[in-house]
């Protein structure tokens, strides 16, 4: 069975007997911050139209279950069914991937003000916003736009998204699962079209450390959320080496941190370690969800358990956090879209999930040695019921 | 699959993954809210947070607690499947744990109570959940407020736990590549045969919902026993009805007590009522097909990992040889002068309505 592909290139797919599922991802060629100046939340706004189309499509009628990843860099829309149906999504995505009437737009633009609205009075999300907006400079809101930025996105506007969108390339990835090992079958692109960046991609091109502290008050919070995030110099961050200091810093119920600031002391509701790898430079945080009171308390127990986990011998306890991280990590690939999801990754040059999860393996045998970037501040958050 | 009872009374299900990375492991305890009496409500909730803390290891163990049900779950490495077993089995135990971690987990729990309860609708659904269904325990998990929480001791803890979280009230189910089915079966034996204890019965609902819910009407859609893959499809049916007469719900929810469930639907927007009966009562067009491949799909993907694949076997170990009929409910909420109301459920042609009397509002 032959299937056309969202970019017009085919690809063989067979029909296997016993199939467990069949995932595929088509991805746009921009994300969030790819919007052009002024019209922040285009992105978003975009995959929203096509999602709420793709849901009134075929999807619905065959009861594929579907998600979208809206990335800095790109909008990637998943579809996964049970059933080995999947040759009528070109049709259908080609269909929902078009020029958008204004009564749709309307309605999405409304959706999305919403959203915008709901996740400024999440403070979860306040606190990762306001992290990257302490590292990188990038503005709050930049993500799902707001009132003033969305009025301006009207059915023009996502018109010429989607051309450039379709011109630059759209990108497919598949996988089946089934008894035998995973397939992924990649989609060229354009024959004769060398790699065009979006044209919108300078305003999201990277941007360097900042650091800094950044309030963001919720008057109806009761708690507040301390996070804190240090810039690491990218040689000493192999795969692996991240994810296993912040594993190391609090997950679940284990952690330095969660040890000190919930287990030994009761002051934490909540606290965990982050890792980034993205911008140009990866970097390790933490946060912790406390009473105003221990606010202080938190700021000055998360850089010290950040210092703490940079650097660490191998012993039993680096053991055990490397084996619940690479269950963690290898679970993933076992999700669903989880097998797609890695193949993506590894076709864009970053590692698959089986190499970081051997790199966690390698730095629990040899430790950990990762170094702060030199002569970059901390970047810092305060949500919540902050004064 | 296979799935055996051991000597221990523990039903033990084990699935073989060939192509999985890791393995999925579920414990579920036919205990839950609805046992918490005579001990203060959330005792159930708290004793599932201080198993998890008294458990060591090097897994992320999660919990969940409903009316009638406490679930532990685990992913792990396949090298770990005997020690995943044997984490799991200890949980089926009164292991004491020190004051402090006692205290962390009573407020761990309290701050889950109370996002919940800034949920109003959630206790609402619970409300009317226990009016269709009187006695069934199925307003007791939201019983277990932050106030309640408050009055949980140690020794109630460890009372709950030594009557409930027994062997034979539970089942494990592992799905993974090359499980070591001897060796996982050798741990599990090691289990204390149990001494059986009657359940406590369940205890009359008093809830307090929110004043701004005054005049809210609903549709409960309920069936002792319930059997997802039956009447999951049908439910489906009827909520699409409604969405294609522009009145979609707009709160819903399933609320599950021992073989029973209910759907409970509600409308906050002032609608017809009449134009909802209209909107159930009509010819439902589109094939019932349809729904029960959207059902089908979803609950593969549910069991896709090798974690949902032992949830599922555990669902599928427990549904019901004839699910009961679906009765439909048409409910309103009515607060007097006095500030105390009632969940008035309409009598159905069968049967004379009922009411629950409800505690005053806060």
């Amino acid at each position: 069975m032959a299937t056309e592909l969202p970019s017009g290139h085919t690809a063989g797919a067979r029909t296997r007997a016993g199939l467990m599922a069949a995932e595929v991802v088509v991805e746009l060629p921009a994300g969030h911050r790819d919007d052009p100046p002024g019209l922040a939340g285009l992105a978003a706004l975009v995959a929203r139209c096509t999602a709420t189309r793709l849901r009134d499509s075929a999807s619905a009628r065959l009861g594929w279950v579907t998600s979208q990843w809206l990335e800095p860099h790109s909008s990637a829309f998943g579809f996964w069914s049970a059933l080995d149906d999947l040759s009528e999504l070109p049709a259908a995505f080609r269909s929902a991937l078009s020029p958008v009437p204004a009564d749709l737009l309307d309605d999405a633009r409304r959706a999305q003000v919403r959203l915008a609205q709901r996740h400024r009075a999440t403070s979860y999300l306040r606190m990762t916003a306001a992290l990257d907006s302490a590292a990188w400079g990038i503005a709050p809101d930049a993500e799902l736009g707001d009132e003033e930025s969305l009025a301006r996105i009207d059915p023009d506007v996502v018109a010429a998204y989607i051309s450039v969108c379709r011109d630059t390339g759209l990108r497919t990835y598949r996988t089946y699962l089934a008894a035998e090992p995973v397939r992924a079958v990649r989609a060229p692109r354009h024959a004769g079209r060398p790699d065009v960046e979006f044209p919108a991609a300078a305003v999201g091109a990277v941007k360097p450390w900042i650091g800094g502290v950044v309030r963001v008050p919720m008057p109806a919070e009761r708690l507040v959320r301390v996070a804190v995030r240090l810039p690491l110099d990218p040689p000493s961050a192999p795969p692996g080496a991240v994810e296993l200091a912040a594993q190391v810093i609090g997950a679940g119920m284990t952690g330095l941190l969660v040890e000190r600031l919930r287990i030994g002391g009761g002051l934490a509701y909540s606290a965990a370690g982050l890792y980034w790898r993205t911008g140009s430079r990866p970097s390790i945080g933490a946060h912790a969800l406390v009473e105003p009171e221990h606010a202080a308390t938190a700021t000055e127990a998360i850089p010290d358990s950040l210092r703490a986990a940079l650097v660490r011998q191998p012993s039993p306890e680096l053991a055990q956090a490397a084996h619940r991280l690479r269950a963690a990590l290898l679970s993933q690939l076992d999700q669903p879209f989880g097998s797609v999801m890695d193949e993506r990754r590894r076709l864009r040059g970053d590692p698959g999930i089986v190499e970081v999860a051997a790199g966690v393996a390698d730095c629990a045998e040899r430790g950990i040695a990762l170094t702060v970037a030199d002569g970059l501040e901390p970047a810092v958050a305060l949500v919540g019921a902050v004064p | 699959m296979t799935a055996e009872i051991l000597a221990s009374g523990l039903t033990l299900h084990l699935l073989d993954l060939p192509v999985a990375h890791t393995l999925g492991a579920c414990l579920q305890v036919s205990s839950g809210a609805a046992n918490d009496p005579p001990a203060p409500w959330g005792t159930a909730h708290v004793t599932e947070h201080v198993r998890i803390a008294a458990a060591h290891g090097p897994f992320h163990l999660f919990g969940t607690t409903g009316n009638s049900t406490m679930t532990f779950s685990l992913t792990a490495l396949p090298s770990d499947a005997v020690h995943a077993a044997r984490t799991l089995a200890a949980l089926l135990s009164a292991a004491p744990v020190p004051d402090a971690t006692f205290a962390a987990e009573v407020e761990a729990a309290r701050v889950e109570a109370r996002a919940a309860e800034s949920r109003p609708l959630l206790r609402l659904g619970a409300a009317v959940a226990e009016a269709v269904l009187p006695g069934s325990g199925m307003s007791a998990a939201v019983l277990g407020d932050h106030t309640a929480l408050g009055r949980v001791t140690p020794t109630d803890v460890d009372s709950y736990s030594a009557r409930y979280l027994r062997p034979h009230r539970s089942r494990l189910a592992i799905a993974g590549p090359g499980l070591p089915a001897d060796e996982i079966r050798a741990v599990l034996s090691e289990l204390e045969n149990p001494s059986r204890t009657a359940d406590a019965v369940p205890v009359p609902a008093s809830i307090e919902v929110d004043a701004s819910l005054n005049g809210v009407v609903g549709l409960a859609l309920s069936a002792d026993p319930w059997d997802a893959a039956t009447h999951e499809p049908q439910v489906a049916m009827v909520e699409s009805a409604l969405s294609r007469a522009g009145l979609p719900p707009t709160g819903r929810g399933t609320i599950h007590a021992g073989t029973a469930a209910v759907r409970v639907l509600c409308w906050q927007n002032d609608p017809d009522p009449a134009a909802i009966r209209a909107a159930v009562d009509a010819p439902r067009s589109g094939p019932l097909a349809a729904h029960d491949v959207a059902r089908r799909q979803q609950t593969a993907f549910a069991a896709h990992s090798p974690l949902g694949r032992a949830q599922s076997a555990l669902a599928e170990a427990t549904r019901p040889a004839t699910p009961g009929p679906l009765c439909l409910d048409y409910w309103q909420l009515k607060i007097n002068d006095k500030a105390d109301f009632a969940v008035r459920v309409e009598p159905r042609p069968t049967s004379p309505g009922s009411a629950v009397r409800v505690s005053r509002v806060r």
